[in-house]
This record gives structure tokens, C-alpha cells and sequence, in this order.
């Protein structure tokens, strides 16, 4: 189980590099764009499309770092006032609820992805870009981010299970403050 | 209906469900219980509408763009340079302290972030230079909840994408308010320290020389705030456009400090991706909500129920601006602008509030609780820097500015040209 935790730990790391290069590559073509728009008058069309679609994966991709990370934000008003068990259970029914909702999403989005392929759509701009193309990857990464959470849950209730609630929290549970500051300071 | 939302919408949150999740489930149940159609099924599309839109590209921008001024050093430098320039009004290093978060926090995504970054420099400087421990703690706060106004701030733009408002508008509208905040706030600074010198700590006189010699530490961070802020005010570009300039121009600056290297871009690209995913999910659910509540009506009983009670729109608005502010102490500011945008804003306009002006008014309230206790983030941050003494002294430090940013709330709701001047001039 560990393996398969570090595995897709890893991968997910991967993954949200891949997403960072395309963003940093977003902000070159835009910024092309807009310079060659107004100093010479010309337009390359297409950056904000083409930008879009690669935010577009470059967040489905990511999402699963963020899940890692525990970068998805809860309130933690009244958790921090729970006793350590109620903790874990808020941390394992959030986390469920979380893929839950993530598993909605990537079965909607693989209907729309399904559509796009039967009736062969294009975007109707200029462009006319095959709709494939940028949804294949996006709907891949959502499908990671449910496939991880996955992973997660169950390791984090394995653990659980064998007696070792403390690495369930390590898991999941919230972060503190102190964690957060400690990891902008490295 | 309105009982059933609600309480779904505070069970879910208070049991520490992410806020995603928490907004989803709530948008699942409700188009399950009340909707005779299966709105689900336009999930799959909403979200790749949505999350390919080129107005939210600037989300993943802008964080970018706060990223490697941190991590390229230059924000450090840009905080010794304000020390020479502001040093010498009563309150010294206080000032920078401000200066440098409502720069450097206007154009990063994360508080946290921003208030770590000018904290761990600052902190040290309290015994040094024998500031009020407090007080100084209250302004690294403080500062940090400045991004959140001045554009180009992110929940700008999230509020313009959930209210169907102009973000370029609601960037004119910000500018004046937020300036005058920081204002405020070094003027509550100043008159703090002349009726408690002993606060202010030892001033620092530095020479025109060596003010001259900061410069080149300064001018570049304000050179990108002005050219993003400047090309979007200037209609040369839109706020994503601008953003992209941003990161373009901040990767040249840390090459120029020869900072630019593939560990730092790696580590900057963790962060922004990181706060992208998190808060895009939370924006795709928002908006999956905000479609549910408007096709089953929600949104219109409740501001049917709160014009029908029958205050006038100014009560009305003092009611809003009482609960926003209770809700403030408990929960974290993403969370609440989200949750409370949509639901909030149809009855402010059905009450006759012009939208930009509420979204202006809406930043200060989320301002205000970051730095409000229980729950104020940018109070844990600090004291977790500090990583000595009571949590109270932060708290005790930050109220003088709460009690600013509430009198900065009143000027809002009495004078409401102060957002609406500037864009009145250009729309």
C-alpha cells in the first residue's frame, strides 16, 4: 500500500510540474500576443483559447497534488475543537465526500468527452480546434484526482484500521498553521 | 427550502467537509430534492466551460506572479528598500511593514505567503529596535489583508465571475478604497505612536545617499504592480493579459538577480499549482451551486424574504454588513466570499446597491476577517512566525486596524463614490 501511495504521490508531482509548464508557457504566448498586437499590429489569434485549454489541464492535473498536499480548503472552526477521534472521522467522511464529488464531476465530464468524440466537435472560433485534443488530457487528470483519492482513503483507513491513527492524520487531517509556515519557509 | 440550505450548507462546513465538497453535495441535494430536472447532467459541461475560461486564467497568473517575487528574493529586497524610505515617520518599521504587504500581497494569491515572507524578515527587528511587540505584530497582520483590495486582486475577479460583474470595472472601483486603507492604517500607526512614543521604537534616519542606492530594489516590484495595474486601467490589456505581462516581467527581474533557476521555478510552480487546484475546484462547484439555487428559485425567495420584511435598504445593508462580519470570526475568507457571493449580491441589487460598489465593500468585510479572532488567519501566521508568547498580543496588536478597516466600512456605506468615482469616469 505504501508503494502504491508514494507511486501516485510522485506521479502527482509530476503532474503539477507538467501543469506549471503549461501555465509559464500560457503566460509567454499571451504576452507574445498582446506585445505583437500592439507594437506591430499583428494578431496571432487564438492565445486566449489556446491559454484556456491549457489552464484548463494544467488544473485537472494539479488537482491531485493539491489533494496530496492537503491544499483543499476546510474550516476549521469547530474541528479544532474536536477530540482527536472526531477529527479523523471529519477527516476521513471530508475526504470521501471530496472524491465523491470529484467522481461526479469526471463521469459528467467524460459524457460531454464521449459527446465531443462521436459528433467529432470543433470550438466554434477561428481556430476551430478539435475539442478532443484539450479534453482527452482534462478529463484524464480528473479521473487521476478520483483514482488518488482513492488511494488515499484507503491507506489512510488501512492505517487506521491497524491501529495507527497518528498516520491517519499525517494523511489527511488538517493542516495546522505551523505546517503551512514551515513549508513556505523551506 | 431556504432552512434546508442553510443548514445543510453550515452542517457540511462546520464538520471540516473541504469547501468544495461542501458546495457540490449542497448543489447534488438540492437539484435532487427540489428540481423535476436531472441539472447534474450539465455539470460535465459547466465545468470545462468554466474551467477553460480565459478570464480565470489570471488566477493561476497571479500566483504565479506572487511566487517568484518570493521565492527570487525580490519581495526581501523590496521590504529593506521601504525601511529607508519610510523609516523615519513615528512608528518606523510599522510603515514598511504595510508598504510592503500591500504591495507584495496585491499581486500573490496567498496570505499566508505574504505575511511568512515580510514576518520573518520584520520579527527580529522588534527586540532590535524596541517596537511595541504587539502593535508591530498588528501591522505584519494588518498588511497582509491589503492584496485582497487592491487589484490585482483574485477575489475580485472570482466575485466579478459569480455576479456577473465587470472585473475591469470592479479593478477601478478597488484602487482609491484600497489606497486609502493603507492609508488609514499608517495614519493609525502614526497617531498610535505620538500618544505612545514608547511604541514607535528608535526611529531610522537614512540618508537621501542611501535611499538612492534602495532604489533599484524598489522600483522594479512597483514597476510590474504599475504595468500590470497600468495596462488593465489603460485598456491595453485585460486582466489575464496583464497578468501574463506580470510573470513575463517577474521571471526577467529574477534573471537579472540571477535567480532564475529551474529549482526556484520548480518550487514557485508547486505553490502556484497547488493554490490554483484548490481554488478552482472550489470555483467549479460554486458556480454548479450557483446555477441550482437560481434554477430552483433560491436565489429569488431569499431576496423576496429579505425586501419583504420590509427595512429599509440601508437596514437592510446594515443587517448584511452585521452577519458578514460575525461570519468573518469563523470562517477562512475563500470560503466565505464564495459562499456568501451568490446568495448575498441578487438581494443587494434587488435592494437597489449598485454591484461594483457591494463587491468593494464585500473586500474590506473579507479584509476584516482575517483579522478578526477567533479565526483570523493572517493572526495564526504571524504568531506562528513569532513561534513565542501569547496569541493575544497578535490579537491586541491587530484590533487598532480593525477598528480602522470598520471606519473604512462606514466611509463605504456613507460615501459610496469613493469605489464608484473612478469608474464612473470610464464606464
Amino acid at each position: 500500500m505504501d508503494r502504491i501511495l508514494h507511486t501516485a504521490r510522485k506521479t502527482s508531482q509530476i503532474l503539477a510540474w507538467v501543469g506549471g509548464t503549461l501555465i509559464i508557457l500560457s503566460a509567454l504566448l499571451v504576452t507574445l500576443e498582446v506585445v505583437l498586437r500592439k507594437l506591430f499590429n499583428i494578431s496571432l489569434g487564438g492565445a486566449d483559447e489556446v491559454s484556456g485549454y491549457a489552464f484548463g489541464i494544467a488544473t485537472s492535473l494539479a488537482l491531485a497534488y493539491a489533494l496530496f498536499e492537503r491544499a483543499h480548503i476546510r474550516v476549521d472552526a469547530l474541528y479544532n475543537l474536536f477530540p482527536f477521534s472526531l477529527k479523523i472521522a471529519a477527516s476521513l467522511i471530508g475526504l470521501f465526500l471530496l472524491i465523491g464529488f470529484g467522481a461526479v464531476i469526471a463521469w459528467m465530464g467524460w459524457g460531454l468527452v464521449v459527446d465531443t468524440l462521436t459528433h467529432g466537435s470543433r470550438s466554434i472560433t477561428p481556430l476551430r480546434t478539435p475539442l478532443a485534443i484539450p479534453q482527452i488530457p482534462w478529463i484524464l487528470g480528473w479521473f487521476f484526482f478520483v483514482l488518488c483519492g482513492v488511494i488515499l482513503f484507503t491507506a489512510a483507513l488501512k492505517a487506521l484500521l491497524a491501529g495507527n491513527a497518528t498516520k491517519t492524520d499525517q494523511l489527511i487531517g488538517m493542516k495546522s498553521i505551523d505546517e503551512q509556515i514551515e513549508e513556505e519557509m523551506k | 427550502m431556504l432552512l434546508k440550505t442553510l443548514t445543510i450548507l453550515v452542517a457540511l462546513i462546520a464538520l471540516a467537509v473541504p469547501i468544495a465538497a461542501s458546495l457540490g453535495w449542497l448543489g447534488l441535494t438540492l437539484q435532487y430534492l427540489e428540481s423535476p430536472m436531472p441539472l447534474h447532467r450539465a455539470l460535465g459541461d459547466m465545468v470545462w466551460q468554466t474551467g477553460t475560461d480565459f478570464l480565470l486564467v489570471a488566477i493561476p497568473m497571479f500566483v504565479l506572479l506572487g511566487e517568484i517575487l518570493l521565492r527570487a528574493g525580490i519581495t526581501e529586497r523590496m521590504y529593506d528598500g521601504m525601511v529607508k524610505w519610510l523609516g523615519w515617520l513615528p512608528g518606523g518599521l510599522m510603515h514598511s511593514n504595510i508598504g510592503s504587504s500591500a504591495l507584495f500581497a496585491a499581486t500573490s494569491g496567498s496570505s499566508v505567503a505574504t505575511a511568512a515572507t515580510i514576518g520573518t524578515i520584520a520579527v527580529p527587528q522588534i527586540a532590535e529596535r524596541k517596537y511595541s511587540e504587539p502593535l508591530f505584530l498588528g501591522t505584519i497582520a494588518a498588511g497582509g489583508t491589503l492584496g485582497i483590495l487592491i487589484p490585482p486582486s483574485i477575489n475580485l475577479i472570482l466575485y466579478g465571475l459569480l455576479t456577473d460583474t465587470s472585473v475591469p470595472e470592479l479593478y477601478l472601483a478597488g484602487f482609491l478604497p484600497g489606497l486609502l486603507l493603507a492609508i488609514l492604517f499608517m495614519v493609525t500607526i502614526v497617531v498610535l505612536c505620538i500618544l505612545r512614543p514608547e511604541w514607535g521604537g528608535t526611529a531610522i534616519v537614512a540618508t537621501w545617499k542611501e535611499r538612492l542606492a534602495a532604489l533599484p530594489a524598489l522600483i522594479p516590484p512597483i514597476g510590474i504592480f504599475l504595468v500590470v495595474v497600468g495596462s488593465i486601467y489603460a485598456g491595453i490589456a485585460t486582466p489575464t493579459e496583464a497578468a501574463s505581462l506580470g510573470v513575463v516581467a517577474a521571471m526577467i527581474l529574477a534573471a537579472f538577480n540571477r535567480k532564475l533557476t529551474i529549482d526556484m521555478l520548480r518550487v514557485a510552480v508547486e505553490g502556484t499549482m497547488r493554490t490554483t487546484a484548490m481554488i478552482m475546484l472550489i470555483i467549479l462547484a460554486a458556480v454548479f451551486l450557483n446555477f441550482v439555487l437560481s434554477v430552483i428559485g433560491l436565489t429569488q425567495a431569499l431576496a423576496d424574504f429579505i425586501t419583504g420584511l420590509g427595512y429599509t435598504p440601508f437596514q437592510t445593508m446594515l443587517v448584511i454588513v452585521a452577519v458578514l462580519v460575525v461570519l468573518g470570526c469563523f470562517m477562512e475568507t475563500l470560503s466565505m466570499l464564495l459562499t456568501t457571493a451568490p446568495l448575498v449580491t441578487p438581494i443587494v441589487i434587488a435592494l437597489g446597491y449598485d454591484p461594483v460598489w457591494f463587491g468593494i465593500l464585500l473586500m474590506v468585510l473579507l479584509e476584516t476577517a482575517l483579522i478578526t479572532p477567533p479565526i483570523g488567519i493572517n493572526l495564526y501566521v504571524v504568531q506562528g512566525i513569532r513561534e513565542r508568547g501569547e496569541m493575544l498580543d497578535v490579537m491586541k496588536g491587530a484590533a487598532p486596524f480593525v477598528v480602522t478597516m470598520f471606519a473604512m466600512i462606514a466611509f463605504l456605506l456613507a460615501f459610496p463614490q469613493i469605489a464608484l468615482w473612478l469608474p464612473s469616469l470610464v464606464y
